[in-house]
């Protein structure tokens, strides 16, 4: 009896490990593909494209009709026509894979104790073995980044694949960047028992100064030879010496005139995570090449008075304005709908090939791995999928294929395990 | 005249007239009648009415006389008033002196729930009721506060402590500083309610649906207290509560909103409250008049926001803009919609702004008679004190104050308030200077002086002949003058003291070298004088206008029902004929009139839909918009008894943004914080319709349930675990035991003996009868079944599982029950019992059988349901006919309402939706909305409707800028915080 429940126990064990996606081997054999309308990510589009690609990085992207792949090589060949091919899209600034359940203490690692936390790193806490992350995979988000929250400088994160064995595995590029939510001007006053109003946060000023002397210290600190490091301050060398990104999050005029200014000052260069009223600002954003993540875009108007449509024709002022810019998504789970946030925006005027490059090529720009990946180009990773329908409908997103530098990855996940086991038990009277 | 100056304030300074009965004496007796005579005075005894050059008598704190050819009684001190206005002395209903401060019983513990009152003795259960609480028994005179009144010109207050939902009974009092024993009028004058708890800590009410429900349940509670003889329990808060029903009932109300909703609730229990209002009335003035009800304003009107800086200008709200410029003419339009109001002080943190904001009143439109009839006979009849107070006549209370000009209209100065018959100086008459010019001779020196300006505080200026003047240092005090200057060629200041009265002045002074000298002036001829221009200055002009609702977005004429004729549109019908393509619809009169091809126009208005998909409008089954200070009231197992459709907020913008996504109708719902929830409102998308005018018509009751993490409280916080229950096999028990206590009260109820009513049980008893329906929160598949099980012990259907994100597992066993299920399409992964959600879900319980709709529970995502719909498409290959009966047909299913809306069939409500493409698709706009063939949304008046938002900013902007009102700007623009509301917002929001 006990050798016997031991067993079932095992059977389900081994069930649940089934629904978890094994990472898929290195690439062997060069894939080509063709007849699909390729988005290269880059803002053009190839009607009737053929793409090749070997050992994980492209070899060939062009037209079908013009460009023949070499004789004699042995391709795995995929028809593709009438289908489109994608870059896989990228989600910035997201806590997939350091967060499982929110509700659940245990499961959160994403938020360290304290306001100044530039040395924690998302990387280490990034869990390869998420339920979740195999959900967003299937809908083409292939890249994410890994982003810890909270405090003031939350931390550093890191652009990984979503399909690996272990966080060394997954790293696409590590300690990206350092994250800095900037105070706000106008914050909702009173708690959580007794809301206020929205109005001018007091505490403001002396917020950004403290973070601005945290900087020019930071700052003083790496040009001198201290005997004992400062592991706050270390962590700030790649960002004030120009190889690692500031990602700023802020949302206001105010608070993005301010980080300008402070960023000239320290002479870098930030990338704005958030940027609600960055078309307000668009010029100045071009003028100093300042990027955007622009934060989700099927959100509601921060203000009453606001045109109704204003977070959905915000990208599309951004890029008509010159700036540089690629779509986010909060959360964890709910990268599965990044894709949608492209989508809507092309609904409110965004050019398409231009929405698909602000969930690739821009992405990979701004967070600076885009001489590796990003597009579909020639020498780049071949991190791409397929899908039947236009991937930013839901109406016709379908991605029935996808590939991380080549390696083709598995689509399943728990949740369509999950469908199929309770469709069998309906399909079957016995049951 | 001097000497009865003199004699006058003499006469303040001892005691007066009746003197306490019942007290013990010290002393000699000095009792004097206070007997004075008022002559030549402006009396303006009652609005309407005003007697030139008229003698007052009053004698022992009552008015003896009044009129003009009155002679005047031996032993009357007569007191000549040439020149002054008397008026009767003010009343505020609404305020708060000589109490002590509210306090709370013991210190709140925000970490732990407190279900009971913290009240010693044998009161109400719930800490914020009151009503055992007497002003009378605490009420002290504060002779420094009183003064305060008495220059507002204020002889009487209706003063209570403002804490509680029944604050229980105010006390009418005087302003005088006498001893309670002759300050309070009527020690209980009047019972004051609120929909705020104040200073309770008690965990009920947490939602203003609760406290309404309070309010309620109280008012059934004293009924049955008073028939049953209290012999089933002592309750001296709800003996209180009866014994206060006989007085006049006021309630304190935040807005507009609430006025409706407190006027609603007195009539379900034959009351017609007087409403403390907020002063934002005439945002409402016609659904407010029809209330009948009778008002107290406030006159606190918000003050310009510095707007200088644009970036902060943005943060205004148009709302907010625009109420700045029209606030003061709230009484003006009440009283021109013939409402009964009262002015109360109340609001202002400087009670002396009042006077400011009041004559800013007369400006913009009230008429001083009606300024003075809001201060004086309307509080006097509401209070039915208008024998006592409130206008001068025989017999009345010689409650009056002395000025010196038109009260409402100029800048008028209080001398004198008398109280009961008592003065209290405020100013000295003779401490004023007469303009004019002067001959002054110091000693030997000669001088010509110029008096200007006003009166009291006179600007003094020497003149010589070659126009060039010198200016003096003047103060006039306790009847003295002080007059310094250095005369032109002189070094040293020659400085005089002395009397001053009717341009005769006199007295002693020193020169600059020591010299003690004599001096007199005399007046020589009138001023050119300047003073008292400002006051008729006209104020800046008002443009702004009344939006329905007042916001951003409003409409000035509510859209009118159309005819119209939609062309060669592709139809989602949702009947049998499914999509067709190059179809015309027909509707009038709000109703689908016909579907069909080449239909004839007629009158009808033709609206192109080439290339354009035509469908009915989006139904969301699980909305939280549109509800206004609380979506649970989590704090007890069940709250039952409460109602969202008491709280329906009209004026939620998101209201205008999902018919800009298609949705027509919205089932607003209770929150899920306890395992019985509140009842539901379904409302139309009718914007800019007041919020009873939204609620679709003639509806079944609904009622919010729900299983899980929520009603466990799993997520509220360490100091949550008291509140059973705790665990899934609690909530069973809950259930049980509520349906068990409901169907023995039915059966009490049809027995015919007197029984308390019970509203908690009465809503479980509908639906144990199947007259009200359940919408159940749930996610796990155990505790659906359990519940379907629960459901038909006791002979009922559960009718709706909503979110239901573990309803495939368990699809077969909810057919063969027959409840619905409305869900999430994609949602999952937020909270352990989620863990198992799958988008597939809603495909799969469509597939066994099972009514399947997908809601929004988020005021961003209703605005693309449509979107929601497609994902069905996506994850689970439905047909997209099918996958668009998910937010349309199938809720209108659900919901009982599918003989109304859900489809496009003739004769069905024509709620209609015209897509600028497929609407299954994210690139789909919704361009045009009908609900009840009335365009509320359209993309080319929404275009228009920025632009106008823009201007109106603009103009409402720069008028700011320019405002230069005494009280100064308020500071940078504060904006109302709009809480979005979910399923687990516990918030309370009733302090």
């Amino acid at each position: 009896m006990i050798r016997y429940t031991l067993l079932s126990l095992l059977l389900v064990m081994t069930s649940a490990l089934l629904a978890q996606q094994t990472p898929a081997p290195p690439q062997k054999q060069a894939i080509m593909i063709t007849g699909a309308t390729a988005h290269l990510g880059n803002g053009q589009r190839s009607e009737n494209s053929i793409i090749t690609f070997e050992n994980g990085k492209i070899t060939t992207v062009g037209d079908s009709r013009s460009n023949q792949p070499a004789p004699g090589k042995n391709f795995r060949i995929i028809d593709a026509t009438g289908k489109h091919l994608y870059p896989g899209f990228i989600a910035p600034s997201t806590n997939l894979g350091i967060t499982e359940i929110d509700a659940v203490r245990a499961t959160r690692d994403f938020r360290e104790v304290g306001n100044i936390n530039p040395n924690v790193r998302a990387l280490v806490a990034y869990n390869t073995d998420s339920r979740v992350s195999p959900t967003v995979r299937s809908n083409g988000i292939l890249l994410i980044q890994v982003t810890p929250q909270g405090g003031w400088f939350s931390g550093q994160s890191s652009v990984v694949q979503l399909d690996a064995w272990n966080w060394e595995d997954a790293v696409v590029k590590a300690d990206d960047g350092v994250h800095l939510n900037w105070p706000r001007y106008f914050g909702r006053s009173g708690w959580w028992a007794n809301p206020g109003t929205i109005s001018k946060n007091k505490d403001y000023d002396q917020h950004r100064r403290e973070i601005e002397s945290f900087l020019l210290e930071a700052q003083a600190y790496l040009r001198s030879e201290p005997s004992m490091p400062n592991l706050k301050f270390e962590a700030m060398r790649g960002v004030l010496e120009g190889d690692r990104k500031l990602y700023v999050h802020a949302d206001g005029l105010k608070e993005m005139t301010n980080v300008i200014d402070l960023c000239d000052r320290l002479e870098i260069t930030p990338v704005i995570v958030g940027g609600r009223d960055a078309w307000r600002m668009a010029d100045v954003l071009k003028e100093k090449s300042i990027p955007v993540i622009l934060r989700k875009v099927q959100s509601l108007p921060g203000r009453e008075d606001n045109d109704i449509d204003q977070p959905f024709k915000t990208a599309r002022l951004l890029h008509e304005a010159g700036v540089d810019f690629c779509f986010s998504m909060g959360g964890a789970w709910e990268q599965r709908n990044l894709s949608f946030q492209a989508g809507q925006a092309v609904a409110y005027g965004l050019d398409k090939e231009a929405a698909i490059a602000a969930l690739s090529g821009n992405t990979a720009r701004i967070m600076g791995i885009d001489d590796r990946t990003g597009s579909l180009e020639v020498g780049k990773a071949a991190t791409l999928f397929i899908s039947a329908g236009d991937a930013l409908d839901m109406r016709t997103c379908k991605v029935e294929q996808a590939f991380i530098d080549g390696r083709e990855i598995d689509l399943d996940n728990k949740q369509k395990a999950l469908s199929r086991k309770f469709r069998k038990k309906y399909a079957d009277p016995e049951r | 005249m001097k000497k009865i100056t003199t004699l006058f304030f003499v006469l303040c300074c001892v005691g007066m007239l009746s003197a306490q009965q019942t007290f013990p004496r010290n002393g000699v007796y000095d009792q004097r009648e206070g007997h004075y005579a008022f002559t030549n005075a402006t009396i303006h005894p009652q609005p309407g009415r005003q007697l030139l050059q008229a003698t007052l008598i009053i004698r022992e704190g009552r008015i003896e006389a009044m009129g003009t050819g009155i002679s005047i009684p031996d032993g009357a001190v007569v007191i000549d008033l040439e020149g002054r206005h008397v008026y009767p002395s003010f009343i505020d209903l609404y305020a708060e002196y000589g109490v002590p401060a509210a306090a709370s019983i013991k210190p709140r513990d925000r970490g732990k729930p407190q279900p009971l009152s913290n009240k010693r003795g044998a009161y109400s259960w719930n800490e914020a009721l009151r009503s055992e609480m007497a002003t009378q028994d605490h009420f002290k005179v504060d002779k420094k506060v009183a003064a305060e009144w008495r220059q507002l010109g204020f002889g009487a207050l209706l003063t209570h402590q403002m804490s509680g939902i029944s604050r229980g009974a105010a006390s009418l009092v005087l302003t005088g500083e006498e001893r309670e024993h002759e300050s309070l009028i009527r020690g209980r004058a009047a019972h004051v309610l609120s929909f705020r708890k104040g200073k309770s800590t008690q965990s009920y009410p947490s939602s203003l649906m609760g406290c309404i429900a309070l309010l309620r349940q109280t008012y059934l509670d004293a009924e049955w207290y008073r028939r049953s003889e209290s012999s089933e329990e002592r309750n001296l808060s709800l003996a209180a509560w009866n014994d206060l029903q006989s007085l006049p009932q006021i309630f304190a109300v935040d807005d507009k909103q609430e006025a409706l909703r407190a006027a609603r609730l007195g009539q379900e229990f034959g009351i017609n409250y007087i409403l403390k209002g907020k002063g934002d009335e005439y945002q409402r003035i016609s659904e407010l008049q029809a209330t009948g009800s009778a008002f107290i304003l406030p006159l606190n009107f918000p003050k310009a926001f510095e707007v200088e800086d644009p970036y902060d200008a943005l943060q205004a709200d148009l709302a907010d803009l625009k109420h700045w410029e029209l606030a003061p003419e709230n009484p003006a339009r009440l009283a021109a919609a013939g409402i009964d109001f009262s002015l109360t002080v109340y609001g202002h943190k400087k009670k002396k702004d009042f006077l400011t904001h009041l004559r800013q009143a007369v400006k913009a439109g009230l008429s001083a008679d009606a300024a003075l009839a809001a201060l004086t006979i309307n509080p006097a009849r509401l209070l039915g004190v208008e024998e006592e107070v409130g206008s001068l006549g025989v017999g009345k209370r010689a409650n009056f104050f002395v000025c010196d000009k038109l009260f409402f209209t100029e800048k008028a100065t209080l001398y004198q308030h008398w109280v009961n018959g008592k003065a209290y100086p405020i100013k000295d008459w003779n401490d004023r200077l007469t303009t004019g010019s002067y001959e002054l001779r110091v000693d030997t020196q000669s001088f010509v002086l110029r008096v200007s300006g006003n009166p009291e505080k006179p600007t003094v200026k020497l003149a010589y002949p070659d126009s060039s003047t010198i200016k003096a240092k003047v103060k006039m005090a306790q009847g003295l003058l002080t007059l310094s200057f250095v005369p032109k060629g002189q070094s040293g200041k020659i400085a005089l003291s002395g009397s001053a009265v009717d341009g005769q002045w006199s007295g002693k002074g020193l020169l600059a070298d020591g010299t003690w000298v004599s001096w007199q002036a005399e007046r020589t001829g009138a001023a050119t004088d300047t003073s008292g221009k400002k006051d008729n200055k006209p104020g800046p002009k008002v443009e702004g206008t009344v939006t329905y609702p007042f916001m951003a977005y409003g409409w000035t004429e509510p859209p009118g029902a159309e005819e119209v004729l939609i062309q060669n549109a592709t139809v989602w019908t949702n009947e049998a004929g499914g999509i067709l393509t190059d179809t015309d619809v027909l509707f009038k009169n709000g109703k689908v009139a016909k579907v069909g091809q080449d239909l004839k126009a007629g009158k009808a208005r033709i609206v192109d839909a080439t290339g354009k998909h035509l469908t009915c409008g989006i139904i969301d089954e699980h909305s939280h918009i549109a509800i206004s200070r609380g979506v649970n009231e989590g704090t007890q197992a069940s709250s039952a008894e409460v109602r969202i459709g008491d709280v329906v907020n009209a004026e939620d913008i998101n209201i205008y943004r999902q018919l800009a996504g298609g949705v027509t109708t919205a089932q607003l719902l209770h929150g899920s914080a306890n395992p019985i929830g509140g009842q539901s409102a379904l409302i139309k998308m009718r914007w800019g319709m007041e919020a009873e005018a939204m609620k679709f018509e003639g509806a079944d009751g609904f009622i919010k349930f729900a299983l899980g993490e929520n009603v466990k409280q799993t997520n509220w916080g360490d100091g949550y675990v008291l509140r059973f229950p705790q665990t899934r096999m609690g909530v069973e028990q809950t259930f049980i035991d509520y349906f068990t206590r409901a169907v023995d009260y039915g059966e009490k109820v049809r027995s015919g003996v007197p029984y308390r009513r019970d509203l908690d049980l009465e809503a479980v008893l509908e639906i144990v009868e199947s007259r009200r329906f359940i919408t159940c929160h749930s996610y796990q598949q155990g505790e659906i079944n359990m519940l379907m099980k629960v459901a038909e012990r006791f002979g009922f259907r559960v009718n709706t599982f909503t979110h239901i994100l573990e309803g495939y597992k368990i699809a077969d066993k909810m057919r063969e029950h027959g409840a619905g299920g409305s869900s999430f399409s994609d949602w999952w992964a937020y909270k352990y019992e989620v863990i198992d959600a799958i988008p597939h879900n809603g495909p799969i319980m469509h597939d066994q059988g099972v009514l399947v709709a997908f809601n929004s529970d988020d005021a961003e995502m209703a605005r693309r349901l449509n979107q929601e719909a497609a994902k069905a498409v996506m994850y689970a290959d439905m047909s997209e006919e099918e996958a668009w009966k998910f937010v349309t047909l199938n809720p209108a299913k659900l919901l009982h309402i599918d003989d109304r809306v859900g489809s496009i069939k003739v004769g069905k409500d024509a709620d209609l939706v015209l897509w600028s493409d497929h609407p299954l698709s994210i690139y789909a706009r919704a361009e045009k909305t009908w609900v009840d063939g009335r365009l509320y949304y359209d993309q080319e008046r929404d275009r228009e409707l920025r632009s106008e938002i823009q201007s109106e900013r603009a103009r409402l902007i720069q008028k700011m800028i320019d405002d230069e009102s005494p009280g100064g700007k308020s500071g940078p623009p504060q904006r109302k915080f709009h809480h979005h509301y979910h399923c687990d917002d516990y918030d309370d929001e009733m302090r």
